[in-house]
């Protein structure tokens, strides 16, 4: 992992599939307007569909962000090196970052579909519920000032933290209604919520995205591990 | 209650925007949109590598003393 957070080829893919994605999602018209590449023209969607490029990727970096952390998580319990602390406090922590993101343009998108900031949807309840679990994460390791305890608090907590939020946003609401497409039994991307034009922009925006998350996570990781570093010269 | 107060404003835009973006593709000004937005894209990436950079400097620093 230090060594892939240090190269540079993968943050220039995401560079790149951000601007194909920006660009694509902004000019592919909607059906109907023109013959040639276009997005479908949903009711109630309209234009908005573009959001789908914009705001689902923020939720798919916050799951890849949450799943290395719980990744980092375990090998602590199994090798406790403060390295490995390190990695899932600080990719726990750009996260949480992501998903604000995605409650907020969730709420925007949903405000102009929907018509109202937040519904009762269980997709919404249970993505709040899980930012809470894990601000509840962040909140329990300042809170610690032993080191080697904190970590193995944190990593006890964050392992049982992401098994809930998986819970939370991807089991729950598909049990229940949802406004949500993809839930109230069905499962996403089937055919019906997601079409060839769109998909030929969503997976490289997808894709993109999460690149730029674990490179902003990799640059608070390399600044904690420098500070956890200079700690330790210090004593 | 001013942070609703901008969303309720975004939202009204959010609404409106079929008819207005639809007007922007015809007059070709979107192009001008999307520029603005590739900038503030680029803009970030440069910032990262920058810190990248940084990083790389002082941890070179610290593992040399």
């Amino acid at each position: 992992m230090e060594k892939f957070l240090k190269q540079t080829w993968w943050k220039i893919l995401a560079i790149v599939f951000l601007l194909y994605a920006l660009i694509g999602g902004l000019l592919v018209p909607l059906a109907g307007t023109s013959s040639g590449l276009a997005f479908p023209n949903m009711p109630i969607l309209n234009e908005s569909i573009r959001n789908l490029l914009y705001h689902v990727p923020m939720w798919f970096s916050m799951v890849a962000l949450l799943l290395v952390s719980f990744i980092y998580s375990i090998q602590y319990l199994s090798n406790a090196n403060s390295t490995f602390d390190n990695y899932a406090n600080s990719f726990a922590q750009v996260g949480v970052f992501f998903g604000a993101l995605g409650i907020f343009t969730g709420m925007l998108w949903a405000k102009s579909t929907w018509g109202a900031f937040w519904t009762n949807d269980p997709k919404l309840n249970g993505a709040a519920i899980g930012m809470l679990i894990y601000i509840a994460y962040l909140i329990l390791r300042s809170t610690i000032e032993d080191e080697l305890k904190r970590a193995k608090i944190a990593a006890s907590y964050n392992i049982f933290a992401f098994i809930m939020y998986l819970a939370f946003i991807f089991v729950i609401p598909r049990l229940t209604d949802s406004l949500h497409p993809g839930n109230g039994g069905n499962p996403a991307f089937s055919s019906y919520d997601l079409d060839n034009t769109l998909r030929l922009f969503f997976y490289p925006a997808t894709i993109g995205w999460i690149l730029l998350s674990f490179w902003i996570a990799g640059v608070l990781s390399r600044t904690n591990a420098l500070n956890i570093k200079i700690d330790e010269k210090g004593e | 209650m001013a942070i609703s107060f901008i969303f309720s404003g975004l939202g009204l835009l959010a609404q409106e925007s079929g008819a207005y973006e639809s007007m922007l593709v015809k007059s070709n000004k979107m192009i001008a949109v999307v520029g603005v937005l590739a900038i503030i894209l680029l803009g970030i990436a440069v910032y990262l590598f920058s810190l990248d950079k940084k990083l790389k400097k002082l941890e070179e620093k610290i593992d040399s003393n």
